[in-house]
């Protein structure tokens, strides 16, 4: 089996378009949730992480045509472009796949003032992900997961996969999604939105902020390709269900401790192993829940866990690599960063939050993830 | 890996193996065409008629997939996996939403809506209704793609994520509907293994080519 190297890794979300945009506000608990009461994605006033359109377009003026793109592939081009460029990686080799992971893609075009902006086909995912791999000149057919919340984790696993057991070198893992009218509509209409910003595992968390953005993580098989620094590989992962509810966590946790559980013995790593947990803590009442009975039943309690979402909301797609990309800074610079948000223990099993920039090597870390469906993954990282 | 059984509905007929299971008897519009499918499994499942259009033709491919092939006895609820493609994702309902939404002076968005938006509900449904708690995955392709979802379920045998799998394809757009649905299992749980085709590519060309 081969080992599978990070070579290069990007997010873009409402902190920025780089990783040390990203790392410079989340180090000193700069969030990029805000109020908008603008009306344009809802009719009523609403917190969020949403990525600048002005600045989007600036961005990717520089390397293609904003005009010919819609917004949801910008994102997920100029963050696939940024990882690349930090990587050795051939994007337009036959050895090379894009594995793309979003929720609703370019939904937004149903909307009537979008209609005649592009081809009517440009909504289907299979399309939007064409034009994406399309730009870098990959002739290989883009794989595409489309799994709810838990897309990004999965497509890591499916590249893990793909290149472990040595179906291709190299896979340009992008997940992403944008917030439109479509899906915060929808959010409000499930009353899971907060009214202020988000507060995972906090006592008075009353709701998730949504957020846009893309993170993407290019991985390989050839170490030669990994630049100096600290290796970070992936170890493995695994997905599960809870078989519970449609769109409502478990009560009890057992999808995603089986989730948890999976990936550490894909990954041939003990509880006692891991050092960090990346965990998906949308600051719902139930999910948070859900999260500290999991951990706990697959004897995590006391490694030192986060949930990012305070500082750029619930990127939906986009999580599982977003959170990913961030967490690989924090083993590389040995820190833990500050859950944003929390103040008050609110959860009923214990686990261990991170509740300040902390110093903390780490070689071996989890990412999870949760969604709508019932679906639950996890992924390990080490060095 | 063997092929147990498979399923194929679209133009208002099932096909299990090699049988036609129902058909309409006159030609019918998708929603009563799965509706009176449903009815002839003689199934008390009341969550159905709540499920949009596409869970609604991966539920009824799935029950005749599933019946008497006692799953859920045979094999730990945690290593049964689904793995499904898709072309359109959730159009139809996507639409639907849409609507909701179009204009702000008769806005209306709705849970019960809005939860069928993401094409991997369909996933959930079918994990709920036989509580299944294994692998999951929705992939996107313009068409099937038998290569890739023959590779993507062989490797999850090969790494022991799953010990049988539910895979195949659902689609719908407008009236144009169709789902394939296969049961796999490994040899080893198969008391009469000569009766059942190999997992490959080919014999899933040939089995989503039976109409």
């Amino acid at each position: 089996m081969n080992e599978v190297f990070v070579s290069g890794e990007n997010a873009i979300t409402s902190l920025g378009f780089t990783v040390s945009d990203h790392l410079d506000k989340i180090k000193n608990n700069i969030t990029g949730v805000k109020l908008y009461n603008d009306g344009l994605l809802f009719p009523e006033p609403f917190y969020a992480s949403l990525v600048d359109s002005k600045l989007l377009n600036q961005h990717f003026s520089r390397i293609g045509d904003p005009g010919k793109y819609t917004r949801f592939e910008q994102l997920m081009i100029l963050s696939a472009h940024s990882a690349l460029s930090g990587s050795d990686i051939d994007a337009t080799s036959p050895t090379t796949v894009f594995i793309i992971s979003s929720t609703k893609g370019n939904v937004d075009l149903l909307e009537n003032a979008k209609q005649n902006q592009f081809d009517a086909d440009r909504v289907h995912l299979w399309k939007a992900a064409a034009e994406i791999a399309g730009f870098f000149g990959n002739k290989n057919t883009p794989l595409v997961i489309s799994n709810a919340c838990i897309s990004g984790v999965l497509a890591i696993n499916y590249g893990y996969d793909l290149l472990s057991s040595g179906a291709c070198e190299n896979a340009v893992v992008i997940g992403g999604d944008v917030a439109s009218e479509f899906i915060v509509s929808g959010f409000q209409s499930f009353k899971s939105l907060s009214f202020g910003p988000c507060k995972p595992f906090d006592l008075n968390r009353d709701g998730l902020n949504l957020g846009e953005g893309a993170g993407t993580l290019v991985l390989t098989t050839n170490p030669g390709a990994v630049s100096s620094g600290k290796r970070i590989k992936v170890l493995g992962g695994a997905g599960s269900n809870d078989a519970n509810h449609i769109s409502g966590p478990s009560r009890t946790g057992d999808g995603l401790c089986f989730a948890v559980n999976k990936a550490m013995k894909q990954a041939g790593v003990q509880p006692a192993q891991i050092d960090f947990i990346s965990a998906h803590g949308t600051a719902t009442s139930f999910n948070d829940e859900m999260e500290s009975k999991a951990f706990s039943s697959a004897g995590l309690s006391d490694v030192p866990l986060n949930s990012l979402k305070g500082y750029f909301g619930h990127t939906m797609g986009g999580a599982g690599t977003i959170e990913s990309v961030i967490s690989i800074q924090g083993m590389k610079q040995s820190l833990l960063f500050n859950t944003l948000g929390f103040h008050e223990y609110g959860v009923p099993e214990k686990i261990t939050i991170v509740d300040k920039l902390t110093r903390k090597e780490q070689k071996c870390i989890l990412k999870t993830a949760s969604g709508f469906g019932g679906c639950n993954a996890a992924v390990i990282f080490a060095t | 890996m063997l092929i147990t059984r498979s399923v194929h509905i679209t133009k208002g007929k099932i096909v299990c193996d090699d049988k036609t299971v129902f058909e309409a008897l006159e030609p019918l519009p998708f929603t009563e065409f799965i509706k009176s499918a449903f009815k002839s499994l003689d199934t008390a499942y009341p969550k159905f008629y709540k499920m949009d259009k596409l869970s609604k033709l991966a539920f009824v491919a799935s029950e005749i997939l599933l019946k008497d092939k006692e799953i859920p006895q045979k094999y730990k609820p945690e290593t049964i996996g689904l793995i499904f493609q898709n072309a359109n994702s959730t159009i139809e309902t996507d639409i639907e939403h849409q609507l909701t939404i179009a204009d702000r002076k008769n806005y209306f968005p709705g849970p019960a809506i809005f939860v069928y938006t993401l094409p991997n509900i369909m996933l959930g449904e079918i994990c709920i209704r036989n509580k299944f708690q294994g692998e999951n995955a929705l992939f996107i392709f313009d068409k099937f793609k038998p290569e890739q979802l023959f590779a993507h379920v062989s490797l999850l045998f090969q790494k022991n994520k799953i010990d049988v799998c539910i895979a195949g394809w659902a689609d719908i757009v407008g009236e144009n509907y169709e789902s394939f649905m296969m049961l796999i299992e490994p040899e080893s749980m198969l008391a009469n293994s000569k009766d059942f085709t190999t997992f490959d590519p080919s014999n899933i060309n040939i089995l989503f080519s039976k109409k």
